[in-house]
């Protein structure tokens, strides 16, 4: 049966069960208060009968004997002295009688016990008036003694002691109605005492019954929800969310649990995904591999049988030489060469495949001593081209320095090997910038012609309070170097075709060279996360620009 | 020069004894070549891969009777036991590591060069691309170990 409630009630909405619950303890307290006052009510009738009816009847019937009496006393004095003085007491202890009479009968109207009492005592009194007191004075009056005659007053004592016994069985009466009153008073107090007592009990239990059943079905489920989520929270995903309570917050724990299974699969298709970025990972470290065992051993074995072929083709011109005629040497001279050709095709591609490769951590490098590095490797160029090569003040760069040389080297060396007619002359210089790309009013952006000697460095727009003419203007993220010539230019529209790999725009007869030295320069600026391009010039010559990422630190290495 | 200097010592130097490592027949004809234009004689033993080098250096079976090297020329591509091992098996060897050992090689890559280094190679000399280039190296070398620098004590 209990058993059969509970699963009731365990359907039961939390609304539902929140209603019944303040539905009983309001009718608890209704009833407490219903009783409590019915107790009031009564205890108030009791006390009103006793102030209102039973105690002035007391008083009243009291009064009526006294009027009794004062009659009695007032006839007897007549009766014994004829005096009249006597009739006084007679006669207005007559209408004393009559008014203690009507109070009586006023008060006790409705009891019938006392009525007929008060009736009895009526008609006593009646009978000694018209037996014995009426006639005893119209007797005195005539003359006659008939009226204080023995028999006459033992007749008048007789029925004037009737009187007094029904007088005192209503008083007795009437005191037994007092005291029979004053004990309901007295229960009735204890009662209402009783009931309140009762009531705050009541109500005591149905507000702990209530904190109980609130706990239960609301604070409990809560706390066990939040215990379930915390414990997904902190890891065990595979957890499941549920609760006991009412249907609304098993709802939302069934809520709760869906959306920890929605998550659990998100998560599951994330592992997956992670799990296949960690092999494509795996596969892609494996294929680097592979392709640094490739460079190594073309480093070898492919060098190797080219070495053979110009050493002893050279071998063959010297011992044989004389055996040989111009013919067989000029084929020898072409072996010798097709030989040294492919092998700086391959130290290029190398070269090219090492870039980002090497293992080298990336380092603070002064651009001003990759520079200077790059400038003595082409010292010999430089000077068979009587060049000048001028080097503005350069910045620090996050990089690797060997790479960065190359990148100069390379710059520089194809701005003195496609020179025009005029000695050679090669700017190097850097300027902060905002982005990586090249920008869109490049034109309006580049110096003025007209070089400042290396050092100068006074660019008008360079806040003179920074010191130093190359500190990062706020926003400026990249440094643009530019390395322009006086050469025999690019054409616009092979800006993009330079830098592939292998491409060249003239025949090896006019410049040599394997056509690596642009895809070199452009992965090497791009492994430092920048960018290269050529700068469409008006000018002749040619003007490229790259960018490399600002050093974390921007004091420049002095 | 040189004769001033050997006429102070009470007779000439023994030729100088190399130990050529390498397993290509085309580099082993130039080097001997080389040697043939060479002002003193050199005793040139030729051992085509690591295995045998180790093997020729302990005077272990069938180099019983081999005699100990002045001077190691040490391809680092080799059949069987590569050149790298050989090298840090030589310095590590009480009993050999005073032979100076260059390594010979047609590599160019840094790590090779640090790795030779570090496992105290003598030197590091690449093989050049011409016949003519070689030739001068090798004699260089021959003359450096023969006559300028001092043979370790057997």
């Amino acid at each position: 049966m209990t058993a059969a409630a509970g699963g009731r009630l365990g359907e039961w909405s939390l609304r539902r069960r929140l209603f019944a619950l303040f539905s009983f303890v309001v009718a608890v307290l209704v009833a407490s208060v219903a009783f409590t006052a019915a107790a009031v009510v009564h205890l108030n009738d009791t006390v009103h009968s006793q102030i209102d009816r039973i105690d002035p009847a007391q008083v009243a019937a009291a009064d009526f004997l006294s009027a009794m009496v004062n009659q009695e006393t007032g006839v007897r004095g007549y009766v014994i002295t004829r005096n009249t003085t006597f009739l006084g007491p007679f006669i207005s202890g007559e209408s004393q009688e009559l008014s203690a009479y009507g109070r009586l009968r006023r008060l006790l109207a409705g009891e019938r016990t006392l009525s007929a009492e008060l009736a009895q005592l009526l008609g006593a009194a009646r009978t000694w008036q018209a037996n014995w007191a009426e006639p005893a004075v119209v007797e005195t009056e005539e003359g006659s003694a008939a009226a204080s005659s023995v028999a006459t007053t033992a007749l008048g004592r007789h029925l004037f002691d009737v009187v007094r016994t029904d007088a005192g069985r209503l008083l007795a009466e009437l005191a037994r109605r007092h005291s029979q009153a004053d004990a309901a008073i007295g229960s009735a107090d204890t009662t209402l005492v009783a009931l309140l007592a009762l009531a705050l009990a009541l109500m005591v239990v149905a507000i702990e019954g209530a904190l109980f059943a609130l706990a239960r079905w609301v604070t409990r489920p809560i706390f066990q929800m939040a215990e379930e989520a915390r414990i997904v929270s902190s890891g065990d995903v595979a957890h499941p969310i549920t609760v006991d309570g009412p249907p609304e917050l098993r709802l939302l724990a069934a809520d709760a649990d869906s959306m920890r299974r929605r998550i659990l699969a998100d998560l599951r298709t994330v592992e997956r995904a992670r799990r296949l970025l960690d092999e494509q990972a795996a596969r892609l470290r494996a294929s680097n591999a592979d392709l640094e065992q490739f460079a190594y051993v073309a480093s070898h074995d492919l060098q190797e049988p080219l070495r053979k072929i110009s050493s002893f083709s050279e071998l063959v011109t010297r011992r044989y030489e004389t055996v040989l005629d111009e013919r067989g040497r000029e084929y020898l001279a072409f072996i010798a060469d097709g030989a040294r050709r492919m092998q700086a095709l391959i130290n290029d591609v190398l070269e090219l495949s090492r870039v980002g490769r090497s293992g080298v951590a990336m380092a603070q490098v002064d651009c001003n001593e990759v520079a200077r590095t790059a400038l003595s490797n082409l010292a010999d160029e430089v000077a068979a081209n009587k060049a000048t090569v001028v080097v503005r003040e350069l910045p620090v760069v996050r990089g690797d320095k060997a790479l960065l040389v190359a990148l100069f080297q390379n710059l520089i060396g194809n701005s003195l090997k496609f020179r025009s007619t005029d000695p050679p002359h090669v700017v190097v210089e850097a300027q902060p910038v905002g982005d990586a790309g090249p920008p869109d009013g490049h034109l309006a952006e580049t110096l003025p012609a007209g070089w400042e000697p290396v050092g100068d460095g006074a660019d008008g727009d360079e806040p003179p309070d920074e010191g130093h003419p190359l500190l990062l203007r706020s926003g400026a993220e990249y440094w643009r170097f530019s390395v322009e010539d006086n050469g025999i230019g690019i054409a616009p529209e092979y800006g993009e075709r330079v830098f592939a790999m292998f491409q060249r725009l003239h025949r090896r007869e006019e410049y040599g060279g394997t056509g690596i030295g642009l895809a070199l320069c452009r992965r090497i600026v791009e492994h430092h996360g920048g960018r290269i391009w050529l700068d469409p010039s008006e000018r002749q010559g040619t003007t490229i620009s790259f960018t490399l990422p600002r050093a974390p630190a921007l004091a420049p290495a002095t | 020069m040189s004769e001033a200097r050997g006429g102070r010592r009470a007779a000439a130097p023994p030729p100088l004894e190399v130990l050529f490592v390498e397993d290509d027949d085309g580099d082993v004809l130039m080097v001997r070549e080389a040697l043939r234009e060479a002002e003193r004689p050199t005793v040139l033993r030729v051992v085509d891969d690591g295995a045998k080098a180790l093997a020729y250096l302990r005077r272990q079976d069938p180099y019983g009777d081999a005699v100990r090297p002045d001077l190691v020329l040490l391809d680092l591509n080799l059949p069987k036991v590569g050149g790298k091992e050989v090298l840090a098996e030589v310095k590590e060897d009480p009993a050999l590591r005073r032979i100076p050992v260059v390594v010979f090689t047609t590599s160019r890559a840094e790590e090779d060069v640090a790795d030779s280094y570090d496992r105290h190679a003598n030197a590091f000399v690449t093989k050049p691309d011409s016949f003519e280039e070689l030739a001068a190296i090798v004699r260089a070398l021959d003359h450096f170990f023969d006559s300028v620098a001092a043979r370790p004590p057997q």
